[in-house]
């Protein structure tokens, strides 16, 4: 084929930029451990989740490093993080377990680059680590109905300790005080 | 404002073979005694399933004017239920509902034919209020969007049982934000029941909607013959009427007045009065009286309910398509024969027949100098591309290493 | 003698399906500024619900309706040009485009329905119409139609193209030919994900005959198809940039034979990359996520290739008239030609669109951007300006042919696409920097009460006002275009000269420099099926291990 000599080169740096694109998303799996979320291999019951792990939706320490959340996406709330938010330990092993009920949500947390999809019938899971107490914003990102604009809550990152003490006590609730102001930043 | 509910009952109904879904939506006959025939909709049979708190009867407010719905009460699993799920009242009971909790809707199923009750499709808030004046006699059923599957269904019953007459007003969306002016924010969805009495007293400028700016009562029911005196209590207010029933005469009062001034007016026609205050309309003064009598709601302000287009009724329609059959064939030909006559427009496509004239084109582009294959080296694009890609390059570089593996957790493998 | 006078059938259908896509994008256009105003803020005339019902008829309008009514136009012309061939039946002809027509006007009311109440439809589902989000079963029809009447445009090219064959044998198959029929090969591929979705669940889903889907499986089959759709759009765009833009800018193609190539390149990885959309479903692993990647950013390669050898076409023709130096030809090329400027500007702002198509392709930063407003930025430079501005360019120089009458208002069309450039520089970027910053798209209210969103440098005031001018300014500019194509399209035939010439010059380079093989349809269209069976398999196996219906979802009238 009749190809000029500079678009030759052309393919050849074009094949590397590719191949070095490629390149950097290993590096950020491998090195940074940045992935996305995969395949659990659960799968519920969308129009009956009272029998399941998301029949009392909320956070439970699982291992001495590990906090789990269950979290239900339904129209148009989080539960938990709509009405009280969502209480996770800083620098530790953090997994969200997220399904639905009726429809398809998103579940991004803002400014972060914690964002998955939620779909009725499956269970998505999401690990992540939050470094310091923070607290969190929390939208659904993906049309859900009449209500969507509506759909977010928050995610309130305490010290580790002090989330660690009060599931001992029973008084893990008192951390999330029902929805509070957003964090300092703008309206969109 | 949508009216997707109602219709879309009709049409689920209509193109179900295997009805899966919906069941009740014949029985909409008001039975005499405490029940009426809901058709299954309170229990699993229809769409979303079982209502745990409904217990079988339906609570009798008939003779009220005015009935409470609480909206997200406790029920059904949580804060899901309608309290009460099915309640009766008289034709012209102004039904409030009121949210107690969060994200709840009103959405219509069924209604009697010739009611056009829109519910709230918008999802609420605790603290929110939403009233409605049912006039239609049948059942009307509703539910609420979000936790339809938690059985969270409701039903209202007009007519039967015990309860009082006389007509009863429809104010449509005079006070809400839909209406023009605003929302009346000293309407607190009950209107004011004086009939009985032969002089009532309005304020004109009380204490409401931010400063010295609302009717007091806002909304008023009075009986045909009662004259209402209008007291100013503040400065600057005037009475506009927007509207009233077909063969009234009411003019109000134009001109601005202040505080002491009075103004009397004997309400005869029965139907509803809607007025209010010019310098003030934008701050939500408005008012309206309904007078007894005849038949209940002379439709206004029946029309306009919010949102994209207005409801298409008789009326609309004649206003929309009399004025447009004249003007914009009018206006259509005039410009047409104006082109015409210019020689701007043509007609040719109309002439099938006929040979289009050949389409003559521009001549074909000679170039300055001509370059061949073996003279051409693309070495300005070569450039513009190294450019590209070192851009390129530096964009990824700031994107994907700094912003994004810099910022904020991941998703962790 | 122009097109309309050689092929006057031709010449009637594709100016139809170009008059059709040209209502789409002035209402689709009205939509998209309302939408602009209402989420910035600036001017809510509607309520929040409604919103949904207008996004979802912008959507569909502008990525459908606008992009495969223009595309069956322009290939219609591109045939029938090159092969210098009618069609095979005119009934056939009319058929598919009356069920175009049909299934785009079914579908359009469904949506009408939840803003107009006295029509018992609905259709506020968006353009991806996930389940168990539900429309009336007409949306869904109407869409079907559309997409079934666009196969018969395909077929009949097919049709010309086997006939052309049959007489000239040995002969390289024309190269606007070449393209339009492999652009439609792909297509038949790719649609065939979303029919499957559409006729075998969702309608008798939406009918009630079957009670429950399975929303991963749907949305992955939307997929298959969503991701080569925009091939589809992108591909037509292509087609004037390497047939058209190389004689607008006064010069030759440098190279048949890579044109090609790209065109094949496309038609084999479009379809098998569908699951980078869907990087944060669960239900499909990362590996599987993680082979869709690798092939989707090999699918930047034909694009890259697009860009060196247009502009070295581009930098040819302005060489020949008169240009000189490294980047000081740029200047003798015909910016006041909006054919050429049109195509330039749309190639210059796809250039910058790549750069976020490949950070939307990263599996792990893409997490960054999923579902915010960074992804409307992107689509709008692409489908928005790349394909829709090449579109409005290409019509200036093609409407007169197929009209046979005379562009009118040429400065308006002069200045058409750089206006349209400067509103789309400044409302996509502010959406890129909002998506950024977390906010998320397909919202009508994006302001909320605990979430508060972090935009560095400048605030929100300063990006709703880069949205609302930016918005105002395409608006501005479409209706120059409408103005400029419905003044052409009323003025009289015959009555003056065209001021365009329909003739393409051959490349500098031409077929026969190329492999035969590469004119081999069947061979590329079962590397494509192998490619796709490889890419799709094993997700849709593992999605439909518990049943095609399990784990099921019941619909969600929306």
């Amino acid at each position: 084929m009749d190809i000029h000599r500079y678009e030759k080169i052309w393919i050849g740096v074009s094949l590397v930029f590719i191949v070095g694109l490629m390149a950097s998303i290993v590096y950020g799996v491998v090195a940074v451990g940045a992935t996305t979320v995969g395949d659990s291999g659960e799968t519920v019951a969308a129009n009956d989740l009272s029998n399941t792990t998301f029949g009392d939706p909320g956070g439970h320490w699982a291992s001495d490093d590990h906090y789990v959340v269950n979290v239900v996406a339904q129209q148009f709330q989080f539960r938990p993080g709509t009405r009280e938010p969502v209480v996770v330990p800083a620098n530790t092993t953090v997994t969200f377990r997220l399904t639905s009920p009726d429809v398809v949500h998103g579940f991004e947390v803002v400014g972060t680059s914690v964002n998955a999809m939620v779909i009725p019938g499956q269970v998505t899971v999401a690990t992540t680590r939050f470094d310091r107490p923070t607290t969190y914003g929390v939208v659904c990102n993906e049309y859900c109905g009449a209500g969507h604009q509506n759909m977010e809550g928050q995610i309130v990152v305490v010290p580790r300790e002090t989330l660690r003490n009060a599931s001992a006590n029973g008084t893990a609730a008192s951390l999330a005080p029902p929805a509070g102001d957003a964090p300092d930043g703008g309206v969109a | 404002m949508r009216r997707g509910p109602t219709r879309r009952g009709f049409l689920r109904a209509g193109a179900t073979t295997a009805a899966a879904l919906a069941a009740g939506a014949a029985g909409t006959g008001v039975a005499a005694g405490q029940s009426a025939d809901y058709g299954g909709w309170f229990t699993s049979d229809s769409k979303g399933g079982e209502v745990k708190n409904y217990d079988g009867t339906t609570v009798d407010k008939t003779g009220q004017d005015t009935v409470t719905v609480e909206v997200g009460a406790q029920g059904n699993g949580g804060t899901y239920a309608y309290a009460p799920p099915a309640v009766r009242v008289s034709p012209g009971t102004e039904v409030v509902f009121e949210w107690t909790s969060n994200t709840h809707n009103i959405v219509v199923e069924d209604q009697p034919s010739g009611a056009n009750w829109e519910g709230v499709s918008e999802i609420k808030n605790s603290g929110y209020t939403y009233s409605y004046t049912f006039e239609t006699a049948g059942v009307y059923k509703y539910y609420c969007d979000p936790h339809l599957g938690l059985g969270m269904k409701g039903a209202v019953v007009v007519g039967g049982g015990s309860g009082g007459g006389g007509g009863s007003p429809e104010w449509g969306d005079w006070f809400t934000s839909s209406g023009k002016g605003g929302e009346v924010k000293n309407y607190d969805g009950t209107t004011v029941d004086k009939t009985g009495q032969s002089d009532v007293t309005v304020e004109v400028g009380a204490d409401g909607n931010g400063g010295t700016y609302a009717y007091a009562p806002p909304a008023l029911k009075v009986d045909p013959g009662t004259t209402v005196h209008f007291e100013w209590t503040s400065n600057t207010h005037n009475i506009v009427v927007e509207d009233q029933p077909g063969g009234a005469n009411w003019e109000g009062v134009s001109e601005i007045k202040n505080s002491g001034y009075t103004y009397s007016y004997t309400f005869e026609t029965s139907g509803t009065y809607l007025y209010y205050c010019d310098p003030h309309l934008g701050l939500g003064m408005k008012a309206g009286i309904f007078v007894t009598g005849a038949s209940g709601g002379s439709g206004a302000a029946a029309g306009g309910g919010g949102g994209l287009l207005p409801d298409l009724n008789w009326w609309n329609a004649a206003w929309i398509v009399g004025p447009s059959a004249v003007a914009v064939p009018t206006i259509a030909a005039y410009v047409l024969w104006d082109s015409w006559r210019a020689g701007d427009v043509s007609l040719d496509w109309l002439l099938e027949g006929e040979t289009p004239p050949e389409t003559v084109e521009a001549p074909q582009y000679e170039p300055e100098r001509r370059i061949e294959h073996d003279d051409y080296d693309p070495w300005g694009t070569a450039s513009l591309i190294a450019v590209y890609t070192a851009i390129l390059v530096v964009a990824w570089i700031l994107l994907y290493f700094v912003e994004f593996l810099g910022r904020g957790p991941h998703i962790l493998g | 003698m122009a097109f309309v006078d050689d092929h006057p059938l031709e010449a009637k259908v594709a100016r139809s399906s170009i008059a059709v896509a040209i209502i789409a994008v002035a209402v689709g256009g009205l939509l998209g500024l309302l939408q602009a105003w209402f989420r910035t803020g600036f001017l809510r005339p509607f309520s929040a619900v409604d919103y949904y019902a207008i996004l979802t008829a912008h959507g569909v309008l502008m990525a459908l309706v606008f992009t495969t009514f223009f595309t069956v136009g322009l290939f219609t012309w591109g045939v029938t040009r090159s092969l210098d061939r009618g069609f095979h039946d005119r009934r056939f002809t009319w058929a598919w485009f009356a069920l175009m027509v049909l299934g785009t006007a079914l579908a359009f009311v469904s949506v009408l329905g939840n803003l107009v109440g006295w029509i018992p439809l609905h259709g506020a589902v968006l353009y991806t119409f996930y389940a168990p989000l539900e429309a009336s079963p007409t949306f869904y029809l109407g869409l079907a139609g559309l997409v079934v009447g666009s196969w018969g445009a395909g077929v009949d090219y097919l049709w010309s193209l086997y006939a052309w064959r049959k007489e000239n044998p040995g002969e390289r198959i024309p190269l606007q030919t070449f393209m339009s029929v492999s652009t439609m090969l792909l297509w038949f591929l790719c649609s065939a994900g979303v029919a499957v979705e559409v006729v075998v669940f969702l309608v008798p889903w939406s009918l009630g005959w079957i009670p429950r889907v399975n929303p991963l499986l749907t949305r992955t089959l939307f997929w298959y198809f969503g991701h080569a759709v925009v091939y589809f759009w992108l591909l037509p765009a292509y087609f004037i940039w390497y047939t058209l833009l190389p004689k607008f800018s006064g010069g030759r193609l440098v190279s048949d034979s890579i044109a090609r190539v790209v065109f094949l390149l496309f038609l084999l990885l479009s379809t098998p990359v569908g699951v980078h959309h869907q990087y944060g479903d669960p239900g499909i692993s990362q590996g599987l996520k993680f082979v869709q990647m690798t092939s989707t950013f090999f699918i930047v390669l034909p694009s890259l290739l697009t860009a060196f050898t247009t502009v070295a076409s581009m930098e040819h023709g302005a060489r020949q008239r008169g240009g000189t130096g490294r980047f000081g030809w740029l200047r003798a090329l015909p910016w006041e030609n909006p054919a050429f400027s049109g195509c330039a500007l749309a190639g210059i702002m796809f250039a910058a669109a790549g750069f976020g198509g490949m950070v939307n392709a990263g599996l792990n930063v893409n997490a960054m951007v999923h579902n915010t407003l960074w992804v409307p930025g992107h689509f709008h430079l692409t489908v928005g300006t790349a394909v829709a501005l090449s579109f409005m360019a290409v019509s200036y120089w093609l409407l007169p042919q197929l009209t046979g009458k005379r562009l009118r208002f040429r400065t308006l069309a002069a200045v058409q696409p750089y206006l349209w450039f400067v509103g789309m520089v400044f409302m996509s970027n502010a959406m890129h920097r909002e998506g950024l910053a977390g906010v998320p798209r397909r919202t009508s209210v994006p302001q909320y009460s605990q979430v508060a969103f972090n935009l560095p440098i400048t605030g929100f005031d300063a990006v709703h006002l880069q949205i609302v001018a930016g918005a105002a300014m395409l608006f501005v500019a479409l209706l120059c275009f409408l103005v400029v194509v419905t003044a052409t399209w009323f003025g009289r035939r015959g009555e003056a000269p065209l001021a365009v010439n329909g003739h393409v010059p051959e490349p500098l380079s031409g077929p026969d420099a190329g492999p035969r093989i590469l004119d081999n349809f069947k061979l590329w269209v079962a590397v494509a099926v192998v490619l796709i069976v490889i890419a799709y398999g094993i997700p849709l196996a593992s999605i439909i291990q518990h049943g095609l219906f399990a784990p099921g979802s019941a619909p969600l009238p929306t």
